[in-house]
């Protein structure tokens, strides 16, 4: 599981993600992302390169967003392949997690209160 | 304009205790014939197995001394400036006994075993100095191989004690390193011991909590039962359920717990406690599933969740209720042929109090089946990395025999292990099917 991390204008974390969020890339996210979640308050993930997602994987971006709407922040995902796409809506999660198709809809969206 | 590199690594040889033997002039001469080179980290110096026809003398940097075995290949010592490597195998004809990698940028002088061997010629005495060295290296090795041995014993026994290798650490530097690597190889074992402890509670937890037999009524004649589960390496929290929710409604449920080892069994068996007391005071699978979400998602702060498949099946009359957090491989399987695939009526279970489900209501007949299974089933991998899928269920599904809930599982299980070829299960594999038989059957 590979992780990058950079940081957009308008106070955005972007997070890039690749690889396959099984056990083990849950886990190697687990801690960054609740980090993000905790400091920031706009966040977008780009999981364009996330090829398989287990429902552990859900767990770790339902925590994030609860953490950031509890404190008033936004996170946004997008570029969801099928299969993960399929694992996030069929979980229900999408009412939590906002799903964008593009960085600049994620973007829009982290932003649209400011 | 190798001067200065001559001098450092004079000085080098001079605290040697082979080379301190040898007057100084000697040790320049023998500089004075040797190449100097430089690597880059990574560069590998010597290889393990070929015959060594020169020592290297580090000038700058540091390499690392690799043993390749059956477990890849190890570091064991860790050499920096001032230390010769591989003049072992210089001396002899012997194969060098370790890979020398270079960890930095290394500036070294290489020393030919001509230039040795002559150097063996003019000083005898270096002869007697070299055999010495040999002796007191047999020596060490031999008392290293005792504190080793003792170390594996204990280590078997579950009683090692990383102080038992402090003798290696005082003895030399690379009976040091090699100490530490041992420690570390150890406190591994000793994790990896401790994760299959954790494991094999789990599966504990997790089989603890799964029903023994089907569940007792005086109208047990109105439906058979059957059901399988695999546990994985990291045991998930899969689980299957059936009991009665009343005289004559049986409940019958299938969960997947997102996650592994002991949290995911926990929440497993805390999961079916709230379903068996939910179900008891709720009239329908729709509101008992409600019920279940909103006790397990309060104080959820790790965000568990559960999907969950639920039926209400009621013996008299056939009727089955049915509700779905986000489980989604569950089927009716019609005895005279043909089956559906049960939906998703809610959200995953545990994530959003006052999530709401909607239930689904379906007429078994005498002889339909419901099938439970987890995506274990499904995502399944053959040793090629193929994926089961849901076509390859489907068909099984529809060659299977419906004769019984056994015969089913049992058809379904072969087609799966004819998949999978033996390639070890990555998440738990759970089969669970309810046949219904008829109320008539019963009572006559």
């Amino acid at each position: 599981m590979d992780i990058q991390q950079r940081e957009l204008d308008k106070d955005i974390l972007k997070v890039v993600l690749s690889g396959a969020l099984d056990i083990a890339g849950s886990s190697d996210i687990d801690g960054p992302i609740s980090e993000a979640s905790s400091s920031r308050k706009k966040v977008i993930i780009d999981i364009s390169g996330v090829d398989f997602m287990a429902s552990i994987g859900i767990r770790v971006f339902v925590k994030a967003a609860k953490a950031m709407a509890s404190v008033g922040g936004r996170m946004s995902v997008f570029g969801a392949q099928d299969m993960p796409k399929k694992v996030i809506l069929s979980t229900g999660v999408d009412r939590i997690i906002d799903l964008a198709d593009s960085e600049e809809d994620a973007i829009k969206a982290v932003t649209r209160f400011d | 304009m190798d001067t200065q590199k001559i001098e450092v690594g004079a000085r080098a040889l001079a605290s040697d205790d082979l080379f301190a033997a040898l007057s100084e002039d000697y040790r320049i001469g023998l500089l004075r014939q040797a190449r100097f080179e430089v690597f880059a980290k990574d560069d590998v110096l010597m290889r393990q197995g070929e015959t060594g026809d020169f020592a290297c003398l580090i000038l700058d940097g540091t390499v690392t001394i690799n043993v390749d075995s059956d477990l890849g290949l190890t570091t064991v010592a860790e050499l920096g400036s001032g230390q010769l490597v591989g003049e072992l195998a210089a001396f002899s004809d012997a194969p060098r006994t370790a890979t020398v990698i270079a960890a930095s940028r290394v500036d070294v002088a290489i020393i030919d075993r001509q230039a040795i061997r002559q150097m063996l010629r003019d000083n005898p005495d270096l002869a007697l100095s070299v055999i010495g060295e040999l002796g007191g290296r047999i020596n060490e090795i031999n008392a290293t191989l005792a504190t080793l041995t003792r170390a594996v014993g204990s280590l078997g026994q579950d009683s090692f004690d990383p102080r038992q290798l402090d003798d290696l650490s005082t003895k030399s530097k690379q009976l040091g390193l090699f100490a530490s690597a041992f420690r570390a190889l150890a406190d591994e074992l000793r994790e990896k011991r401790r994760l299959a402890h954790e494991m094999e509670t789990a599966e504990a937890i997790q089989r603890a909590f799964l029903p023994k037999s089907p569940p007792q009524t005086p109208y047990g004649d109105s439906f058979d039962i059957a059901s399988a589960m695999t546990a994985a390496r990291h045991v998930g929290g899969d689980f299957y359920d059936y009991f009665m929710v009343d005289d004559t409604r049986l409940g019958f449920a299938v969960g997947d717990v997102a996650g592994k080892g002991i949290p995911a069994a926990l929440f497993m068996s805390l999961s079916r406690i709230v379903l068996r007391v939910s179900a008891r005071q709720r009239q329908t699978a729709a509101s008992t599933m409600a019920r279940v979400n909103d006790i397990l998602a309060e104080d959820n702060a790790e965000s568990m969740f559960v999907t969950l498949g639920f039926g209400i099946l009621d013996l008299k009359t056939g009727v089955l209720d049915y509700a779905s957090g986000a489980h989604e491989e569950v089927f009716v399987l019609r005895s005279g042929g043909g089956h559906q695939q049960l939906g998703r009526t809610g959200p995953a279970v545990a994530l959003f109090e006052g999530a709401e489900f909607t239930g689904e209501t379906i007429q078994m007949h005498p002889g339909d089946i419901l099938l439970c299974l987890t995506d274990g089933v499904t995502e399944a991998f053959n040793p090629t990395s193929e994926i089961y899928g849901m076509e390859r269920l489907e068909n099984a599904i529809q060659n299977a025999s419906r004769d019984s809930s056994d015969a089913l599982l049992a058809d379904l299980a072969d087609d799966l292990a004819g998949f999978v070829d033996g390639a070890p299960p990555s998440d738990d594999v759970t089969l669970s099917a309810l046949r219904y038989l008829g109320w008539s059957n019963t009572t006559g």
